[in-house]
């Protein structure tokens, strides 16, 4: 579900300890490649990750950096199988409790006491 | 098909609706080849004047459905195929007995995870992030809650009413029927986990998902919301399904103008076609 080159830009990314700028990204991404990368190219890749969700932007100084929002590809196609399928074909058991304290402790309740 | 009937009243309405389709295709012919329709359509016949709308309404409701339908099968395809790629050995889970997860595809995530994905032959799938978080007798839970998906063919079903719901698109109603059976659905399958597995587990698993840490918001969107998991929830505790909510009056009223105002304008065509149709004109006689 990923491009290749998405995939190395992911994988770069899940190796960083920190948010990285476009720079450290198309640095590491043309260590290895004989042909070097364009700088617009990657920031387009970035932007494209980052529309689509997998990757987080955030502002720093005068620039952006990026850090991977999922922590592996699997969790990447599993949050776009969700995307794709809306309620279409899947039945899911999961469902999103969140803040609701009330349905907490309903809950809470059916387990102490069956 | 009893205990679903709102996927059956979708049904109902989508198949009459279908004889409208033709009707306005003949019109339409009626209109572009025939001199005496073409003058009807000149004296402002209803039946003329309408077709057309009759004809674009119907020809939404057609590409509408067609799309969903066509989406929803390229999209199972590609999960399909995506899961077959996916060459990760299921994790250790320290269940046990493991044939708990005999037939069920674990993949590799941390969100937590479990759906019944696959048209006419459903299988499950879970996360790993699920089973690690989950009790080995909340996990029989869950999986008893998608086997029951699976049994039923829920998925093909949820395609089929979303599919359908696409085709009415000129009664509101139509969502809400789509809602409903959805819920019933969900709420069929925890009945048969809390028969199996007790209604503390099924609470159990239900609670122990809600406690991992909060999903993305992209991802909440795919929840049914609060009024769902609540019937859910007062289904464990009182053991049957509570009522659902009473479809709002405006909704109700449009439907019901939707559906006149239909009706009304294939009664229009009819009669015109009644008029000028070769085909028909002998019955007119009789």
């Amino acid at each position: 579900m990923l491009g290749p080159l998405e995939s190395d830009v992911m994988e770069i990314l899940w190796r960083a300890e920190e948010a990285l700028p476009v720079r450290a990204v198309l640095a590491q991404l043309n260590a290895k490649r004989a042909a070097p990368l364009a700088y617009t190219t990657v920031m387009t890749v970035l932007s494209r990750l980052t529309e689509r969700g997998v990757v987080r932007r955030q502002r720093t100084g005068r620039g952006y950096v990026y850090c991977a929002v999922y922590g592996s590809a699997a969790e990447i196609a599993v949050r776009q199988l969700l995307d794709d399928y809306g309620d279409a074909a899947v039945a899911s058991f999961v469902e999103q409790v969140g803040g609701d304290e009330q349905l907490r402790s309903r809950l809470r309740r059916l387990v102490d006491d069956p | 098909m009893s205990r679903d009937w709102p996927l059956f009243a979708l049904v109902t309405a989508a198949v009459a609706s279908y004889p409208a389709l033709v009707l306005s295709g003949c019109v339409l012919t009626l209109l572009s080849g025939k001199a005496a329709a073409r003058e009807l359509w000149l004296d402002g016949h209803p039946g003329a004047l309408l077709a057309p709308v009759l004809a674009g309404v119907s020809a939404i409701a057609v590409v509408n459905a067609a799309r969903v339908l066509a989406r929803g099968l390229w999209h199972t395809h590609r999960f399909h195929r995506w899961i077959a790629g996916l060459r990760t050995p299921a994790p250790s889970t320290g269940l046990a007995r493991p044939g708990a997860l005999e037939g069920v595809q674990v993949i590799p995530a941390r969100e937590p995870l479990a759906v019944t994905v696959g048209l006419w032959r459903p299988y499950v799938v879970v996360s790993s992030g699920l089973v690690a978080e989950l009790s080995e007798q909340e996990l029989r839970a869950v999986l008893a809650h998608e086997q029951a998906h699976v049994r039923r063919r829920d998925p093909l079903r949820l395609l089929l009413g979303r599919t359908l719901a696409a085709h009415l698109w000129f009664l509101p109603v139509a969502a809400d029927l789509r809602g409903r059976a959805r819920r019933g659905y969900e709420l069929a399958a925890d009945r048969h986990a809390a028969k199996r597995c007790g209604r503390a587990a099924v609470a159990g698993a239900l609670l122990r998902v809600a406690a991992l840490p909060p999903a993305s918001p992209a991802f909440a969107a795919h929840f049914a919301g609060p009024e769902l998991l609540d019937a859910r929830v007062s289904q464990l505790e009182s053991g049957r399904p509570p009522r659902p909510a009473a479809i709002s009056r405006r909704r109700a009223a449009l439907t019901v103008a939707g559906g006149l105002v239909f009706a009304l304008v294939v009664a229009a065509a009819w009669t015109f076609m009644l008029l000028t149709c070769p085909c028909v004109m002998p019955l007119q006689v009789a």
